[in-house]
């Protein structure tokens, strides 16, 4: 990590190379400007996908979201709304067009980690090695790195297969290893796009309440994005509703289930109710971006928006 | 949680130019692009250029491109030394014909062997090791066996592009996904109607890029072969042969151009045919 300081003073601007892109980032040592309880906090964040004004697609915003320290937040929304572009853009991985999203930090590695919906465990190293990427490029000693993956391993019941090869293992398994490896850095922030959504029904509540105990025994800030409405509310604190593209926030619900919960949450007639209201909510919105789910196609999820890096 | 403030940092994600004004940005990069994938070879030359006119390589074997140029433009404005455009003619012809037989053949069995287990199992060995049989080699076979003319050239060249479109066919075939012939095969397609809606425009893409490789191939081929044989003392490669023989470098050279343009023109001919019967297949994004 190259980190130059251009000036000192209460605010000393930062630019540091990150895993080859340039992160722009204020070094703030007063106070952040959201309130002292907010970990991110999105204001007037657009993005545009496409070259030519023309064919310029609006593919979300303006978004002004904010989320406390600690909190699990879902995002629900129509295909093409551009919820896993938010969540890209939180992880640095493309800019926003317009506005700004911050967040405050206590550490100067990586504060982010990412869990993606699908083939995103490397085939060729093994389940350990997978586990230890994070800590590998942050430089931290094999040995130590080892342990630390482990440990996270051993929490998702992955002990055994430390030394196995990714193709042995079952979808669910290998998502487990992706969860595994975001958690070994201890990432302030976890960020997760779909992370069961490739998996088939039963895997995907047995995976939903280990995250939901995983989170509960540690409760660091995690951003979800989903299509399923009962995971949002088993696993959130609080929903987040987005419209048809351009993806705005439409409704923010607190989930009124306390913590901690537990997995037989889903059966009370509660747990119905407000996945019936959210659903009422999003109906619309699905069916609005209906018609035009022939343009979606052209939303460039990571081909020129991966120029644009 | 957020008391130590003495330890807490902001990070901000924050547009760049690039992402305010995306149009300008591409079109900086294409410019950008574009500006290196002529400048490279335009560099190149001006150092040949320099190197020659400065004899800091000995020109009469390394004339400079102001000299090659001049050659070329004299070679086909007054022909002085015999009529270059007949040579190609010639070469053209050659080539064209060897190029077709060896796709009609190539195709022919690389898709067969691609959909017949037991076509493969026949064939597939044998195949192999002629694979590495080195074809110039077989134009004295093909003399005595097809006579002196332009027969035995044509048979090199159909038989090198052959066995470059089989390969690739026969790959491409086998590696149309399952669930493509599972669903044509729901729907109870016979093996004909299987070929005709799934297999060959699933292998379509990658039959092409193996008829593009084969394509530089025959020129390849040609001018190789017309160095060893080339009946009524005609074709590129013979010219090429023929300059070095009697000390002409400049003929060399001119020869040269005209294969290096025969041979872009052929590649890229064939890739346009690609791009009008496979419409749906990515695009490979070359620059120029």
């Amino acid at each position: 990590m190259i980190s130059v300081k251009r000036s000192l003073g209460a605010f000393a601007e930062r630019k540091q190379y990150r895993g080859g892109d340039l992160v722009e980032s204020v070094v703030d040592v007063g106070r952040p400007s959201g309130a002292p309880e907010d970990k991110i906090v999105a204001r007037g964040v657009e993005r545009y996908f496409g070259g030519k004004k023309a064919q310029r697609i609006h593919a979300l915003g303006p978004l002004d979201i904010s989320v406390r320290d600690g909190e699990f937040v879902c995002i629900v929304g129509p295909s093409g709304c551009g919820k896993s572009t938010f969540l890209r853009m939180v992880a640095g991985l493309i800019r926003p067009s317009e506005g700004e999203i911050e967040f405050t930090t206590r550490r100067s590695v990586q504060p982010t980690a990412m869990v993606f919906q699908d083939y995103s465990i490397f085939p060729w190293k093994k389940v350990l090695d997978n586990a230890r990427y994070g800590l590998d490029i942050q430089g931290v000693p094999r040995k130590e790195g080892n342990k630390i993956a482990l440990k996270y391993l051993e929490k998702l019941g992955l002990a055994e297969r430390a030394r196995s090869w990714p193709d042995t293992l079952s979808g669910g398994m290998k998502q487990r290893v992706a969860i595994a490896r975001a958690l070994t850095i201890e990432p302030e922030i976890l960020l997760m796009d779909e992370p069961f959504a490739a998996l088939d029904a039963q895997m995907r509540q047995i995976l939903q309440d280990e995250l939901l105990e995983l989170w509960q025994a540690d409760r660091r800030t995690v951003l979800f994005i989903t299509h399923s409405l009962e995971e949002a509310v088993l696993l959130g604190d609080r929903v987040l509703v987005m419209s048809a593209r351009p993806g705005r926030i439409i409704a923010d619900i607190e989930i009124p289930f306390e913590r901690p919960r537990r997995a037989e949450v889903r059966e009370s007639p509660e747990f119905a109710n407000v996945t019936a209201q959210l659903w009422r909510l999003l109906r619309q919105e699905v069916e609005k971006s209906r018609p035009t789910s022939s343009t979606e196609q052209n939303v460039p999820s990571d081909g020129e928006g991966e120029g644009l890096r | 949680m957020s008391n130590d403030n003495t330890s807490l940092r902001v990070e901000r994600r924050v547009p760049r130019q690039a992402d305010r004004d995306p149009a300008g940005f591409l079109r900086k990069r294409r410019i950008i692009e574009v500006s290196l994938a002529i400048a490279f070879p335009v560099l190149l030359l001006l150092l040949w250029q320099v190197a020659g006119s400065r004899e800091w390589i000995d020109r009469r074997f390394y004339p400079p491109p102001s000299d090659i140029i001049g050659e070329i433009q004299r070679t086909f404005q007054d022909n002085p030394k015999g009529n270059w455009w007949v040579h190609i003619w010639v070469s053209v012809k050659r080539m064209l014909w060897g190029y077709g037989w060896g796709v009609i053949a190539g195709l022919a069995l690389g898709v067969g062997m691609g959909m017949s287990r037991k076509l493969r199992a026949t064939l597939e060995p044998t195949l192999n090791a002629l694979y590495t049989v080195p074809k110039l080699a077989l134009i004295g076979i093909f003399l005595i066996v097809l006579g002196f003319d332009d027969k035995p050239l044509i048979a090199v060249i159909a038989v090198t592009v052959f066995f470059f479109v089989w390969m690739q066919s026969m790959h491409a075939v086998m590696s149309v996904p399952e669930q493509l012939r599972e669903t044509a095969r729901s729907f109870e397609s016979g093996r004909v109607q299987l070929f005709r809606h799934v297999i060959f425009p699933a292998a379509l893409p990658e039959i092409f890029l193996g008829l593009r490789v084969s394509a530089g191939v025959a020129v390849l081929t040609l001018i190789g072969a017309e160095f060893v044989y080339a009946p009524g003392l005609e074709g590129i490669g013979y010219r090429i042969n023929n300059a070095r023989t009697v000390f002409d470098p400049l003929q060399a050279y001119v020869g040269l151009f005209v294969a290096a343009i025969l041979g872009a023109i052929f590649v890229s001919v064939i890739k346009v045919i690609g791009k009008l019967v496979a419409p749906w297949a990515s695009d490979d994004r070359t620059v120029l």
